[in-house]
Parts: structure tokens; sequence; C-alpha cells
């Protein structure tokens, strides 16, 4: 579904931000993309939604090369770290926009944002301005209105952050039970236990580069049974970076100085 | 697959409803035209010669032109909500989507220049309040309304274009102060061009605001209608101005 090739690309001030990145998302596979904070996670997805241009390299979406994002925006699922909304109208009103942005008919398009709501536990709250809605009201909506046509390939930039533990929970299965009905799914996330969990495959990407990639029992198996003691094993940095704090390793300065990303 | 008529009704809806769940904007854009009619309208009634103004008084001679002048201040601020959306990222969940960036672009426009309608027609209700003689000329009245709609979709469309360029609220300021009052003033709206120095003259004659006031005196005042041929002016620079602002939007996805 997902085929990244030699990607590279950087910032406009010139600093690099992914360095001859490989990578492939298959039909029915939850791929955790894991890395530290500037790592370049958020400019691979963007590159692999087409909202990017890379320097050099290719990105192939379903076998082939694509124009420009909305020629492929009815089979892909974009869907950013920031929630996305308008909090002067209700839920259902930014669902309804975005089935018919995406061209659904409005029998397809009340099916599937009965199914969502109900899914992404919003039904309560549809028809309630989202001014009023919790952080992980809007996080769900985000990811709902994602995923309003039924997409092939999901590319999901930190969807749990901000969700309590059990909404934590309940996305991940959500996206695992996507996984299992055939889509393709590329998740980035700092959340290696839930990573383990769920993944089919994982990547670790380090200053723009793949350092590590595998099933994630067996990057677990060969670092001690566990994906956490792997990331550091292979990166080199230490795995409380995954969890916000300032970098370890000196050799990251330089690429800290450009546009923190990722 | 629905008709795209769904998603642009959709976003017609939107943008209608944002402005009447916060009406605050849309009741203060009534309060400037209200100040220049009671204020100037009745300040100038003594200084300006009837001959001038077709044997109207100024109030009523004014009048229009301050609805016009309500179009004006109203699409230069078009583009506001659109850097709200930008800013929110919304823009680009919008535009990751099967749907054109003019399609997107078109259903706000349209909501913009149906409500800059009512609005200027609020004003000359107003104005009629306030003494201003006006009548409806139906034989006018097409040509008017083609002429008005088209000069807020075009003013609008630059509002959005400046908006998808700058992307910030503060551009957007600069940008209001940098065109409303030199465009205003060299135009028909508020004064007859006789009353114009030579070098004011013509240029008042060569400003789109001019020609769509000419097209809505003759709807409501009974002015001479002038020569349909003069309507290109308005309804060409809404063409450009939309599809350069659909270019420009489109480029918001891409953007590093």
């Amino acid at each position: 579904m997902l085929g990244l090739r030699e990607l590279r690309y950087r910032y406009p001030g010139g600093s690099r931000a992914l360095d001859g990145v490989e990578l492939e998302v298959r039909g029915g596979q939850l791929c955790a993309l894991v890395g530290a904070n500037g790592s370049g996670k958020s400019t691979l997805l963007r590159l692999a939604a087409l909202t990017l241009r890379p320097a050099s390299g290719e990105v192939q979406l379903f076998g082939r090369t694509w124009s420009s994002a909305r020629a492929v925006a009815s089979r892909v699922a974009w869907i950013g770290q920031r929630a996305a909304l308008d909090p002067t109208m209700t839920g259902t009103e930014h669902l309804r926009l975005q089935a018919a942005l995406m061209g659904l008919d409005r029998r397809t398009s009340a099916a599937r944002i009965a199914a969502l709501a109900d899914g992404l536990r919003l039904a309560d709250a549809a028809d309630r301005f989202v001014s009023t809605y919790s952080g992980g009201m809007r996080r769900r909506l985000h990811l709902a209105l994602g995923l309003v046509h039924d997409p092939e390939l999901l590319l999901l930039d930190e969807p749990t952050a901000g969700l309590d533990p059990d909404g934590q929970a309940a996305v991940w299965r959500f996206l695992a039970e996507r996984a299992a009905g055939g889509c393709g799914l590329l998740v980035v996330t700092h959340d290696l236990p839930r990573a383990q969990a769920h993944a089919d495959h994982v990547v670790f990407l380090e200053a723009g580069r793949v350092a590590g990639a595998g099933a994630p029992s067996r990057l677990a198996a060969e670092h001690g049974g566990e994906l956490l003691a792997a990331y550091p094993a292979l990166t080199g940095r230490d795995a409380r970076d995954l969890l916000g704090r300032q970098p370890s390793r000196d050799a990251g300065a330089g690429r800290r100085r450009g546009r923190a990303r990722g | 697959m629905a008709d795209r008529s769904v998603a642009l009704w959709l976003l017609f809806r939107r943008s209608w409803l944002k402005v009447l769940r916060r009406p605050v904007t849309l009741t203060f854009s009534f309060a400037q035209p209200l100040v220049w009619m009671a204020f100037f309208g009745f300040l100038f009634q003594r200084f300006t010669d009837p001959r001038a103004l077709g044997g109207q008084d100024y109030l009523s001679f004014v009048a229009p032109g301050v609805s016009l002048m309500t179009v004006l201040l109203g699409a230069s601020q078009a583009g506001v909500p659109l850097v709200r959306d930008d800013q929110a990222g919304y823009l680009q969940r919008m535009l990751y989507s099967a749907s054109s960036p003019a399609l997107i672009l078109g259903g706000k426009l349209l909501a913009d220049a149906s409500r800059l309608l009512l609005q200027s027609l609020v004003v000359l209700l107003l104005g009629a309040l306030l003494g201003a003689t006006l009548g409806l000329h139906p034989t006018a009245l097409p040509l008017a309304l083609v002429a008005l709609l088209a000069f807020a979709v075009a003013s609008s469309s630059l509002s959005c274009l400046v908006a998808a360029l700058a992307r910030e609220p503060e551009s957007m300021g600069t940008y209001v102060h940098l065109v409303n009052m030199p465009l205003l003033f060299t135009s028909t709206a508020l004064v007859p061009q006789r009353h114009m120095p030579q070098w004011l003259a013509s240029i008042a004659a060569l400003n789109p605001l001019s020609v769509v006031a000419e097209y809505w005196r003759a709807a409501w005042l009974g002015d001479p209608a002038p020569a349909a041929s003069t309507l290109w002016i308005p309804v060409t620079l809404a063409m450009i101005g939309f599809a350069t602002a659909s270019w420009a939007v489109s480029r918001t996805l891409e953007r590093p």
C-alpha cells in the first residue's frame, strides 16, 4: 500500500529532516513509527500523505506514484497531530461536511457517521458544539473525520496523545481492528508498550534515518524481551527521550538546531 | 458518489452559521454606515449642489454608496475566518479530500456574497428610515445585482488571497486599512464625480467601486443606467479573484 524509497527531505532552512528512508506498509499491517522529538516522524508522515514533496526519492501509494495529495485523498486518511476542528461547529456538522467533501452519498454518509460516533464514543456528544468538548473528545472526533470515507491506508500522527489510559487503549484497539479488516496503518507513536502489543511492525527513526525495524516480537526477543530495551540499543538514545524530555545524546545537537518536528 | 452540490451547500451553510452563531460582527457592521449617514449625510446636505446629484438631496445620493461601503468593508474581512481555519489546521483537513479547493472556497464566497447583499439592503433600509428618498427601479435591478454580487466576490476573493498567502491575522488588519480607504475615497460611492477635482475624477472613472455604484444608484434612485458594457469590469475581477484565491488556498495544503 505504501512504499517509501530512498526518501530525502530538507526543511526550508536547509537542515536535514530525512535521509534515505526506506519503508513499506502492506494491507492489514499496523506499522508503528517510533522516534524522539525532531527525528522526522511527522515529516515522514506528511511525505507519505503527499502534502510535502521530497527532495529526492519516491513515495508509492497503492503501487504507483501520484501527482497530488487530492488525487489519492479518497483512499488515504492523513490524521495530523493537532485536533484540527472548528469550535463553532457541532461534531455531527464536522462529520457531515467531511463526508460530503469526500463525495459520499447521504445514506453512506449517515451510516458511517453513526458507526464512527459509536466506535469512538462520540454518539452522546455529537450534537454539541466542539467548544464544549474535552481534549480527548476532540482527538476522537479528529480521528473520526479522517476515517469517515473508510480509507484503505491510515497515516496517523500520535493519535492517542492527550488521551487518558482508557481512551488510549480504546483507540489502539480500534486501530488494530482496522488492520484486521485489511487496512494498512502507519502510526507515529512514543508509546512502546502499546506498539509492542498492537503493531505488526515497528520502525525506529533517529535523526532522519531508519535506525532499526522489524516485528516487535523479534526486536524485543533480541533485546531481553522488551521493545523498550531495543530502542536505546538501536538508536543510541535513552528510552526516556520518547517521553518528551530533552534528548540525551550530544550527537543530536546538530540536527536539533533545525526546526523541531516529529 | 454524491453530487458536489451537497458539499457546496454544507460549506455555504457553515459560513452562514458561523456568522449567526457569533452575531456581534454582523451587528457592528451596521454601526459605521449608520454613523456615516446620520452625521455626514446631513452635514454634507448643506454643501452639496443638488444639480450635481441629479436633483437629489445628499442623504438620498449617499445611501446606496454607503450600502456599497458596507459591502467593501465586509468583503475585506472575508479572509479572517480562512486564517482561523488555517491556523487551526481545519483548512488542511477540508483540503485533504476529494473536493477541489475551488469548491471549498466557492461555498464560502457564495455565503459571503449573499450575506453582503443582505447587509447592503439593510443599510438601504436604515437610510430610508433616516429620510433618504429611495425607490426600487425594477428594470435596473438585475444588472445592479450582478454588479454588486460580482464586486462582493471579487473583494472577498482578494481578501482570501491575502489570507492564504500571509496566513496571519495581523496581515489581514494591514490589508484592510491599506485597501479599503483608498478604494472608497477614489470612487463615486460617496461623492459625485462632478464634485471631484479632475485628477480624482479620472481615477474614480477607473475604480470598479464607481462602476458598481453607478449600477446600484440606477436601481435605487432611478439614475440613468450605465451601459451594460461596463459590467465586464466587476465580473472579470470576480473571475480572476476567485481563480487566484483558489490557487493560493490549494497551496496551503502542501506548504512546509
